[in-house]
């Protein structure tokens, strides 16, 4: 079995709800937008973060890399703690993950050549100069689906597909272990989408990348991860091996989810509809937070009792009280 | 199909900017039935969008609408006055954008909103619109519409704002509701709530829609016939079970074949290579031919024109049915 590259344990990440500081003197109240996660990723694998707006699955994605700080809980990387690293060591830790974000035309900096924006996090790494700075940026390009005269050319001279794919050379450029890809095709047309999508795993094949891919489209996460972890206001529902997820789901909020994705196919038949919205994450619902949705919610315990994440058999892990004992 | 609703004939739309002519709709025609749901489905660029607004007369500088006719029940919405036309829009023919946030005034009411709409086109006395606006917004499923009504925008959730968008759109009871990618910055599970929604509102109006997208899954479960824009051009239109068994453009092949299968088992998109040309220097030929892997001789060279090669379906290629490379 390979070894585990990423440890998340009882990750907690709580926002203000106030917005200064002055406001936060009236208002104690806080977003609980991860609230308690626990998962691993293996070497090489792609582990699928879903969910709906406001699960928590972008923050999650940036706390595992620090780009925030953890409220609470633990983040192993290779067995190194990152929460607590700092200075140079965690710079070291640093340069083994990167990330690729959802819209390709606010995360380059417009003002930059691609060249410019792809030799940045090398520069910042000392890791090339001069002509083997040059080398690397040909390379890395070349990697990610682009000929080197784009190393001239500034972001906005770009299509849409051609700036993400910029985006993917500079999470390359230090040759990292690890990248936490938030959204990276929920920006494009349906064409582009798969160009990058299959750009994305010919790149785990060559280079042994392991992903942590953050998506709401199920089919696009379907298709690209080994396992899958489903969130809901800021705690993993269910988690497992994607084949089985989504052959057989077990906990009702992904059965809905599941069964509320169009087909492609005018007799797949109606879509299930799952009613009301996501709660507030400021206040969320006692018990099994799904609870004021579910349709499957059993009297007088998910009310009250929250469910524990617990092993169902075949890899997949629940966290609903059907499952419970 | 029943009586002709809308027909566009060989409409013509271009914008003139500092870089040159933008081919934006290139003579296309189009006809929507009583009742019927007819999908516009293209990527960014296809021309889909700037076919509604022309239907709506909204098309500004420096874009002109060059040529064609565009009947709505026998009149031309052309030869309409600027004053004609307000009388249509929002009354007979509602559209319902993409963003509901910047379609909506924020320093307004919901309930000011729809009282502007009631009061342009029908009158009504003070208190038998907001009575109204209150029936609208029960009709569109937002719970507790006396307070809601009171709410401005920026309290209310994306799928509730889309959905007081659809209360306003329907309104003065439309016989035509253009809907443009009503759903893309949406959840999935929003987004089936959505379509419940209008479907619901469709069987009780009688209304013709008219909906535009890039998701081809929405498509199948929504519409009657289907119509593939690309580039400024019509390229296929058939019924909805005939364009996804058998799909006749190799565009539109490829467009199905990059959809990730729900289900799985498929290792590897059937991307289409390049991108979406440039509309101020169309390729000669056909516009798909540098992307196209039948593309042959005559592809480069001549355009293919828009044939009906059986009833109900047309295509424009010159390939159209030959089997993949």
């Amino acid at each position: 079995m390979a070894e585990v590259l990423v440890e998340v344990r009882e990750l907690v990440k709580h926002f203000p709800a106030a917005g200064d500081w002055f406001a936060q003197l009236f208002d104690r109240r806080v977003v609980r937008a991860v609230d308690g996660v626990s998962f691993s990723i293996l070497r090489g694998e792609t582990l699928g973060l879903v969910g709906e707006s406001g699960s928590g699955k972008t923050t999650t994605g940036r706390v595992v890399i620090r780009l925030l700080e953890p409220t609470a809980g633990e983040v192993l990387f290779d067995g190194q703690d990152l929460v607590h690293l700092k200075g140079k060591r965690l710079k070291v830790l640093r340069k083994r993950m990167q990330m690729i974000f959802q819209d390709p035309s606010s995360s380059l900096n417009r003002r930059k050549t691609v060249g410019q924006i792809v030799a940045e996090p090398l520069r910042i790494h000392q890791l090339a100069t001069g002509r083997g700075l040059e080398a690397r940026l040909a390379k890395v390009v070349e990697q990610a689906g682009l000929s080197t005269k784009f190393l001239n050319r500034y972001p906005h001279e770009l299509s849409g597909g051609q700036r993400q794919r910029v985006g993917i050379a500079r999470a390359l450029a230090v040759e990292p272990e690890f990248i936490v890809c938030d959204e990276p095709v929920t920006a494009l047309d349906v064409s582009i989408q798969a160009q990058i999508l299959n750009l994305l795993m010919d790149l785990q094949d060559d280079l042994g990348l392991t992903y942590l891919f953050i998506a709401h489209d199920l089919s696009v996460v379907r298709h690209v991860s080994h396992r899958v972890a489903v969130m809901y206001l800021g705690k993993i529902v269910e988690i497992g091996e994607v084949d089985k997820i989504f052959s057989s789901p077990r906990h009702p909020y992904t059965r809905a989810l599941l069964a509320a994705v169009p087909r492609p196919d005018p007799r797949a038949g109606k879509r299930q509809v799952l009613h009301g919205e996501v709660p507030s994450p400021i206040d969320p619902p006692p018990g099994c937070r799904f609870h004021p949705r579910c349709s499957a919610k059993l009297a007088g315990i998910c009310e009250e009792e929250e469910p524990r994440l617990t092993a169902v058999g075949e890899g997949t892990q629940v966290a609903c009280h059907l499952y419970a004992g | 199909m029943s009586e002709v609703l809308l027909s566009i004939e060989n409409l013509v739309t271009r914008f003139y900017t500092e870089l040159g002519v933008v081919r934006a709709v290139d003579g296309n025609s189009l006809q929507l039935g009583e009742q019927e749901s007819l999908g516009v489905v293209g990527e960014s660029g296809s021309g889909k969008t700037v076919t509604a607004l022309s239907v709506m007369r909204l098309i500004e500088n420096p874009g002109r609408i060059e040529g064609g006719r565009i009947l709505f029940r026998g009149e031309d919405l052309l030869r309409k006055t600027e004053r004609q036309m307000r009388a249509i829009r929002g009354k007979d023919i509602a559209m319902v954008f993409q963003d509901s946030l910047s379609s909506l005034n924020p320093t307004l009411t919901i309930g000011e909103q729809i009282c502007r709409v009631l009061k342009f086109h029908l009158g009504l006395s003070h208190r038998e619109r907001w009575q109204r606006a209150v029936e609208l917004l029960a009709q569109v499923g937002i719970p507790e519409p006396e307070r809601r009504v009171k709410h401005y925008p920026h309290q209310f959730s994306g799928g509730m704002r889309q959905r007081a968008l659809i209360a306003m759109a329907i309104s003065c009871s439309p016989q035509l509701l253009i809907l443009d990618e009503p759903t893309t910055a949406l959840d999935v599970t929003i987004e089936a709530q959505i379509f419940e929604l209008v479907e619901g509102l469709k069987q009780a109006f009688g209304m013709g829609t008219f909906l535009i997208t890039h998701d081809l899954s929405v498509v199948a479960t929504f519409c009657d016939r289907v119509v593939i824009m690309y580039a400024g051009k019509i390229v296929e239109e058939a019924p909805v079970t005939e364009l996804y068994d058998r799909p006749l453009h190799p565009y539109t092949r490829g467009l199905l074949g990059s959809i990730p299968p729900l289900e799985g088992g498929k290792d590897r998109l059937d991307s289409i290579p390049g991108e979406v040309p440039d509309l101020i220097n169309l390729p000669p030929g056909c516009n798909f031919s540098p992307r196209c892997q039948q593309a042959g001789e005559r592809c480069w060279r001549e355009e293919p024109p828009l044939e009906a090669p059986a009833p109900g379906r047309r295509v424009a290629c010159w390939k159209a049915g030959e089997p993949d490379g």
